[in-house]
């Protein structure tokens, strides 16, 4: 194992989490530059568990997935009672690109990035895979504009029957109604949701749907979208969770989205149905008209890369401070996705 | 030669000199005081050909044959729409079978044949062409942009120097005076010899030194704000590449096994039958007992076949 840790050099320290930390590495045997994602041990009481279990299942899940637009898992290796899991290098994330001012997304960005995230999610889920952690800071963009979905640690295999799952996952923003209304089955339309809010995302430059307690996400749903009932969304009154609320109109995508073509709309409509039975899957979804309509996507090469990386390629001072956002994050409110709750369910 | 006349009053370049011509798209050329009498609504008919026109149609002739300038105000309005450049085809044949098109079409709106023809052929080709239409235009007005911009530069750039030179000379200028003076006020006061001192100075005026040529710094461009973002650096150099369109594949499973039905299938194939339904908080959570079922066989019939490929 440790002739393993010794074939990667570690090139500078990116970031830091409240599970990992994160290096830029150097694979000595092919030169290839990856992303070292050390495990912490944590307290004393996780160190007895063993394993961390997000890492876990990041592991098993990953190891087994190939796909262009999901972050590709090399390698993973002990030292001592760490664990170490080695990645693509990846330069930035949509999170970055969307808050950078200096940059601005034409239709083609907006539907590149929407049919790679979809392109990545229709492979998760045709393999049984739900992320249930989809964000922008989640979806990882390289140099050549290749988009990819990354962090596994709340990721779940399902279409099993009877095998519940919690319904504290997803960052709050981008969580669906029905987990927000205690939902313990469910499907991959938890997933579409979280790209319906991403693609709103993209078009407004904010969170969509920045909620500010679970309550308050469902009213800002429901204010946005239409309160539902048992006819938009039959069987809604039987949630766990549910709580009535007052009659709220729709408005009208188009006054939201004033500059999106219709098309778009139609796409963004379809995902954020707050029933999650109409929701589109990403097969149906990437046969929107939408998506092959002009303008086409644009190519990997002609998608912005955010100023943090495109000004200063030496200042490493400034690359960094991208990621360290990106990891302080994990410790701020609104954006924190609830860490998995193990209790009998999950 | 016929003489260039107008067509209301008859009147003509060589009975009075100072007429100012224009003629309009039916290429009859009339002078500037009938315009004003004929057209004083705004439009009205050709007097010769009867063909309403507007009054603002009117084009000051610039040829002494009318019938050149109608071709010369045709070629520019097709021009506008038939815009693309040899970038645009693939083979310079087929570059040049669009060239002779667009004469074809010039040729028969002047000479008036199939005048109806031709339109519809202009408007089917605007309806086919119309996205590569508006960004030719684009581009032009971009490459125009640009252009200016280069200019702009030019000009402050001379401008920048020519402060510079000046500055220089007023400097040499006010040097020179000071060290005349200085003579004069040594001559008057010193009691050295007259002689000495205006060849002491004399050679202190030769030593001035004649305005070296500095490296001709480069003004600044300005192409930020002060906030930082950038502006007029997208005028050249934006080539916009287009990709090809998304067209949707469906991805298929490796299964390694016999086929497997999808999910619209498993209800005719009685896959359904004996399987329990979803509960309704099943349903309102978006759990579909379907998928459970799929899942089921394609795990049943997944790797079933002997590896081919040596992937663990």
């Amino acid at each position: 194992m440790d002739s393993k840790s010794k074939k990667y050099e570690i090139i500078e320290f990116l970031g830091e989490g409240q599970f990992a930390t994160v290096y830029k590495a150097k694979d000595s045997v092919t030169d290839n530059i990856v992303a070292v994602k050390k495990i912490k041990v944590g307290t004393v009481e996780d160190a007895k568990d063993g394993v961390n279990r997000t890492a876990l299942r990041e592991i098993k899940l990953l190891i087994e997935l190939d796909h262009e637009n999901i972050i590709a898992l090399f390698d993973v290796f002990g030292h001592l009672s760490n664990i170490s899991l080695v990645y693509d290098f990846m330069d930035t994330d949509l999170e970055v690109i969307i808050k950078d001012s200096s940059i601005v997304f034409t239709q083609s960005h907006i539907k590149a990035y929407t049919i790679m995230t979809l392109k990545g999610l229709e492979y998760l889920h045709m393999n049984w895979i739900l992320h249930r952690d989809l964000k922008p800071n989640n979806l990882l963009v390289n140099k050549k504009g290749i988009l990819k979905i990354a962090d596994f640690g709340l990721a779940k295999r399902f279409g099993t029957p009877d095998r519940l799952h919690t319904h504290r996952v997803v960052t709050r923003f981008y969580r669906a109604p029905e987990l927000l209304f205690g939902a313990r089955a469910y499907g991959p339309a938890v997933d579409i949701w979280a790209v319906g809010c991403i693609v709103a995302e993209l078009l407004l430059r904010v969170p969509f749907l920045p909620g500010e307690s679970d309550l308050d996400q469902l009213t800002k749903i429901f204010t946005t979208l239409g309160s539902p009932n048992e006819e938009t969304w039959p069987g809604v009154s039987k949630l766990s969770d549910y709580v009535v609320f007052k009659k709220f109109p729709a408005i009208p995508l188009r006054e939201i989205f004033t500059a999106a073509p219709n098309e778009l709309l139609d796409v963004i409509g379809g995902m954020l149905n707050v029933n999650p039975l109409t929701r589109p899957t990403c097969s149906e979804a990437l046969q929107m008209p939408y998506f092959s309509n002009r303008p086409p996507p644009s190519l990997g090469s002609q998608l912005p890369i955010p100023s943090c990386i495109r000004d200063n390629p030496e200042d490493r001072e400034q690359d960094a401070k991208g990621q360290k956002r990106k990891f302080t994050d994990y410790s701020e409110g609104g954006t924190q996705p609830k860490r998995l709750v193990f209790d009998n369910f999950a | 030669m016929e003489e260039l006349a107008c067509v209301r009053c008859m009147s003509s370049k060589f009975r009075n000199p100072n007429l100012v011509f224009s003629f309009n798209v039916c290429g009859h050329t009339m002078c500037a005081n009938c315009i004003e009498v004929a057209f004083m609504k705004g439009s009205g008919p050709c007097p010769k050909c009867l063909i309403p026109l507007r009054r603002n149609g009117f084009k000051l002739q610039q040829f002494e044959d009318a019938s050149v300038d109608v071709e010369v105000e045709t070629r520019k309005k097709i021009l506008q729409d038939f815009n693309k450049t040899e970038d645009d085809f693939e083979s310079l044949d087929d570059y040049n079978e669009y060239l002779i098109e667009i004469e074809d079409i010039i040729y028969n709106l002047v000479r008036n044949i199939n005048v109806v023809e031709t339109k519809e052929r202009i408007d089917q080709y605007k309806r086919e062409n119309k996205e590569i239409i508006m960004r030719n235009r684009m581009k032009s007005k971009r490459e125009e942009q640009a252009l200016d911009d280069l200019i702009e530069e030019e000009k402050m750039h001379t401008q920048y120097k020519r402060d510079e030179v000046l500055r220089d000379e007023a400097e040499q200028r006010t040097k020179k005076l000071r060290v005349d003076s200085e003579l004069i006020d040594s001559l008057a006061r010193s009691n050295s010899d007259a002689r000495d001192i205006v060849n002491t100075y004399t050679h202190k005026k030769e030593e001035i030194p004649v305005s070296k040529p500095k490296p001709i710094s480069k003004p600044i461009n300005f192409t930020k704000f002060s906030t930082g973002v950038k502006f007029n650096q997208s005028s050249i150099s934006i080539s916009i590449k287009e990709g090809p369109l998304f067209k949707y594949e469906p991805v298929s499973h490796q299964l390694n096994g016999p086929s497997c039905p999808d999910i619209t299938q498993l209800d005719s194939l009685g896959y359904m039958k004996y399987i329990r339904r979803e509960s309704p908080q099943e349903l309102a959570g978006g759990f579909l007992i379907k998928t459970s079922c799929l899942h089921y066989v394609q795990e049943c019939v997944s790797a079933l076949y002997e590896r081919k490929t040596g992937k663990v």
